[in-house]
């Protein structure tokens, strides 16, 4: 009898056991991985058993080096690069399309990015050791090269021409078609993914911890891991794909005899563009849209032009201004919650 | 019949059972806090290190090969030096939650706690 007890105590410990090791791992069914591509950090939250998530972080890093090899300024590999120090180069198809695209995109929003600013970051350093402010006679030097106008992407003979003096910088579009690459490596899989790179965001699939995907914005006056606010993106099935992309002055900025430049230009002046918003995210469908149109949106400024944007890629978006005041669009006033008090909403008739 | 059933359900299993979940419910407890505080160090994606930051009782420095410099306290983990120019990885401050990640890219090193805050959101955009 005894015996009997202590073996039904025995098995309902190891029952225990077994409960608290499968109610410890249920939020933990997902394989984290964490690469460097394009100075950046790309993390992919995976919620597949780990070999399957190993092969799939494997496909999307090597989608994402592949946007670095073919359009990154800084990769000697690029034809973006060899092109930018030699004023041509030869370039594959998947390198033309993706700059098509980007051109495409850029025409729309009326040139207010653009990827021929090369001469212009470059003057202003922003992503080197040495950012300064150029002479006012380097800018305007440096604002004659910019214009799509004056790149010529040969698709017949596979090149890239540039006028004289010009230079391409994809920085702006760069993370946007990386996760847009991450989403093909995706794309046939079932299982869901968080794919964040340097601060843009893939949500690919079923939701993980609720009915929705919670994204948090950062908090554009507190650190990296600060959030304002939260939005929570519901999707209509199980095959949802949202991308988010967020453009802030708070991102690389140098001070220079007293006085604060940040990294966002405008094509138009070839300074920082000057403006009361500091940060504006953009929910889109695909990853190029969504990165333009942050940096479009934020050099634009919130107006009626910049709205139309939005609502023409079907996209919406999140403003805050350097009084800690936010303006939501419609398709995200049910999907925000605030999470702190000292911001206010913004007073704009949209 | 009735005998044998007695047998199968009896008062004092109830009383195991109780027990069983109780310790369940400690042994989960601590299970989540753990997992909660782990933190990695990565550098250009492979990972260096992996710490249980709850274990930690006095701060120390990790100093990496390509000079970066972590330092690991009691449940928080936090760049302390860095050849880098814009010392971004400085500025981060201290990360003391699941989900919680800093990087110094110029040293393509990165630090993080792993696993996902259960109030945190699935992602931050910014
Ligand atoms: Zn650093």
């Amino acid at each position: 009898m005894k015996k009997q007890t202590l073996r039904r105590a025995a098995a309902l410990c190891c029952a225990a056991l077994l409960l608290a090791g499968a109610c410890s791992g249920c939020g933990r069914s997902f394989t984290e991985r964490t690469a460097f591509a394009m100075g950046s950090v790309l993390t992919a939250r995976i919620y597949a058993p780990e070999e399957q998530a190993e092969k799939l972080f494997g496909r999307i890093t090597d989608g994402v080096n592949g946007v670095d090899r073919r359009i990154s300024a800084t990769n000697p590999d690029s034809p973006v690069y060899a092109a930018n120090h030699t004023g041509s180069s030869n370039a594959d198809a998947y390198t033309l399309n993706k700059l098509g695209d980007i051109v495409m995109v850029c025409n729309i929003l009326n040139g207010t990015v653009d990827p021929t600013v090369g001469a212009l970051t470059e003057l202003w350093g922003f992503s080197s050791d040495t950012p300064r402010k150029p002479t006012d006679g380097e800018i305007q030097a440096a604002l004659e090269t910019v214009g799509l106008e004056k790149l010529l992407l040969d698709d017949v003979n596979g090149s890239i021409i540039l006028s004289e003096g010009q230079k391409l910088d994809p920085g702006a579009f760069g993370k946007g078609i990386a996760l847009d690459e991450a989403y093909l490596a995706l794309h046939t899989a079932t299982y869901s993914a968080v794919v964040t790179f340097g601060g843009s965001v893939l949500l690919f699939g079923a939701p993980k911890s609720g009915k929705s995907w919670t994204v948090g914005i950062r908090d554009p006056f507190k650190g990296e891991n600060d959030s304002f606010a939260t939005l929570s993106l519901t999707p209509d099935d199980d095959n949802y794909v949202g991308y988010l992309s967020t453009s802030g002055s708070y991102e690389k900025n140098f001070t220079e005899n007293g006085v604060t430049y940040h990294h966002i230009l405008s094509p138009e002046t070839g300074y920082p563009v000057e403006t009361d918003l500091v940060s504006v995210t953009v929910c889109a469908g695909g990853g190029l849209s969504s990165d333009a149109l942050s940096t479009a949106c934020f050099i634009n400024g919130l107006n009626e032009t910049t709205l139309r944007w939005l609502k023409s890629f079907g996209a919406e978006a999140v403003f805050v201004n350097k009084d800690k005041q936010y303006y939501i669009t419609d398709g995200l006033k049910d999907c925000f919650t605030l999470n702190d008090d000292s911001f206010s909403p913004m007073d704009h008739e949209g | 019949m009735k005998d044998k059933l007695q047998k199968i359900v009896r008062p004092a299993d109830l009383i195991v059972v109780a027990a069983v979940l109780a310790v369940a419910a400690v042994l989960w407890a601590v299970l989540a806090h753990l997992t909660g505080t782990t933190a990695q160090i990565v550098c250009d994606g492979e990972v260096i290190a992996t710490i249980d930051l709850s274990a930690v009782k006095e701060a120390y420095d990790v100093t990496l090969d390509n000079g970066v410099t972590v330092r690991v306290e009691p449940g928080a983990i936090c760049f302390a030096a860095s050849d880098c120019a814009n010392l971004l990885c400085i500025h981060a401050g201290k990360l003391t939650r699941a989900g919680q990640s800093a990087a110094c890219l110029p040293n393509k090193t990165l630090i993080r706690i792993t696993g996902r805050d259960r109030r945190g959101p699935d992602a931050l955009t910014g």
